[in-house]
């Protein structure tokens, strides 16, 4: 057995060498080696290597892309006919990548060089690549996320800026900053009705909005002027008269638990008061017909 | 050293590794890619990527190694793009012959090498790299970026699978 594996190895070996004997290569191969050289110094070979790098990625991505193409076209077959512009756009992706794939298949065929001649160039070019292009799709993403998290805030940001339209600061609602929340003083904060939403306003059914004696609250009126300046102050509890007509609330009608066995005391009040959680605006709370305007005490100079 | 010494070095040792081993390194591609057009343009291009690795080889065994291995490499990627054009390209008429059919004609003379055609690829580098480059398994191991028990457990393999054919053939 032995002696007749050296037998196969010594014909191997007689073959190999025999055939080896009719391979002759060029003579130029040494220009050409030169010539490849120079043109890699060249600066602009840089861009070709990596437009051929690209190629020869794109060349991958075919291959690895194929299993997909033909299970997508096995899936379009056995659902049948697509609606037309589905259709079309399935054809026209099917196309893209079966002429690409038969563009590189026969535009190599001709060509000199064969894959892979990126050489060292793709040592370093692929990872920074691929480093960049993962940078960039997370950068994008978040660019995204972003975009979508405040047009999801700022509606309801200019609900609150129209619904005091009494108020001076009624510009503040849609140019603050709306992504700190915070409720404003004397304000508590209930738990939200199942069909509300919790970040962007609260009714509150039974709040008292008594005017605060801090002097930060209202603006300070000058010194022995106590009496000449009305104040708008809010007189009386929320609690006490049900007002039948809606207010301004932006929320849709919040449902009145008010029994009739009351005579008039209300437990909640339909006039719900719509209480933003701003942090940098100053609050606006709505009582009524009354409009106060507080300020918190750390924006007092 | 600086850039120009290094690249004057290098430029110097790709032309002594070529009068040397250039032909030899054809033939190794030309029996892994089965094209003598395409083997060259493989081993001008390990030449390439040599003169540009020169400043962490700068030896000439060395050197000759990262040639080896970037045939080996090459080669499969050649082989590896060849199946894909095969895959896309429609296929030619029977009676129309293709550019390489004469190059591969002329390897194929022997019952030898067209049976070492038949081969799979890991198994004939194998082959080829132990008998016609006379590398030694731990060399085959480098080359081929295996272990040396692969190494033997393709040769092994690619013997048997060789005979068979020779046998069945005869």
């Amino acid at each position: 057995m032995m002696t007749q594996d050296r037998d196969y190895e010594d014909v191997l070996r007689r073959a190999l060498a025999a055939a080896a004997e009719s391979i002759e290569p060029g003579g130029d191969g040494l220009q050409r080696i030169r010539h490849r050289l120079d043109s890699r110094r060249s600066p602009r070979s840089v861009f070709s290597r990596f437009a051929e790098w690209l190629d020869l990625q794109g060349t991958r991505l075919l291959v690895r892309l194929d299993p997909l193409i033909e299970g997508t076209r096995g899936a379009l077959r056995r659902t049948g006919p697509l609606p037309g512009p589905l259709l079309a756009l399935a054809s026209f992706l099917a196309g893209l990548f079966s002429r690409r794939g038969r563009r590189r298949a026969g535009g190599h065929r001709g060509q000199a060089s064969p894959p892979g001649r990126l050489g060292a160039a793709g040592a370093w070019l692929k990872p920074v690549l691929a480093v960049s292009a993962a940078v960039a799709i997370v950068v994008v993403g978040v660019v995204i996320l972003n975009h979508e998290t405040g047009t999801l805030i700022n509606p309801t940001n200019n609900n609150i800026g129209t619904t005091s339209p009494g108020s001076s600061l009624s510009g503040a609602g849609t140019t603050a900053n709306s992504k700190r929340w915070k409720l404003p003083l004397g304000v508590t904060q209930s738990p939200p009705a199942p069909g509300q939403r919790q970040n962007v306003s609260t009714v509150l059914p039974a709040v008292a909005c008594t005017p605060t004696p801090k002097p930060s609250a209202t603006a300070t009126p000058p010194a022995g002027g106590a009496t000449a300046t009305p104040t708008p102050t809010v007189s009386g509890t929320a609690t006490g008269t049900p007002t039948p007509q809606p207010t301004e609330s932006a929320l849709p009608t919040p449902t009145p638990t008010t029994s009739p066995a009351t005579g008039g005391t209300a437990t909640t009040t339909p006039a719900a008061m719509v209480v933003p959680y701003e942090a940098d605006a100053p609050a606006v709370v709505e009582c009524g017909a009354g409009t106060k305007t507080s300020k918190t005490p750390s924006q007092t100079p | 050293m600086t850039h120009a010494a290094v690249e004057w070095d290098a430029d110097r040792a790709v032309t002594a590794i070529y009068s040397e081993h250039y032909r030899s390194l054809v033939r190794l591609a030309a029996f892994l890619v089965r094209d003598t057009a395409t083997a060259e343009e493989v081993v001008q291009d390990s030449f390439v990527a040599m003169h540009g690795a020169w400043r962490r080889l700068r030896d000439t065994d060395k050197a000759l190694s990262y040639l080896r291995q970037s045939v080996v490499n090459r080669s499969r990627s050649v082989l590896r793009h060849r199946m894909v054009v095969d895959k896309n390209t429609p296929k030619p008429p029977p009676d129309m012959p293709s550019a390489e059919h004469g190059a591969i004609i002329q390897l194929e003379r022997s019952a030898v090498v067209s049976a070492l055609r038949s081969l799979p690829d890991r198994q004939r580098e194998a082959l080829v790299l132990r008998y016609y480059g006379d590398l030694s398994e731990a060399q085959i191991a480098s080359v081929m970026g295996i272990s040396r028990g692969a190494v033997k457990s393709h040769t092994a393999r690619a013997m048997a699978a060789l005979r068979a054919v020779l046998e069945r053939d005869s």
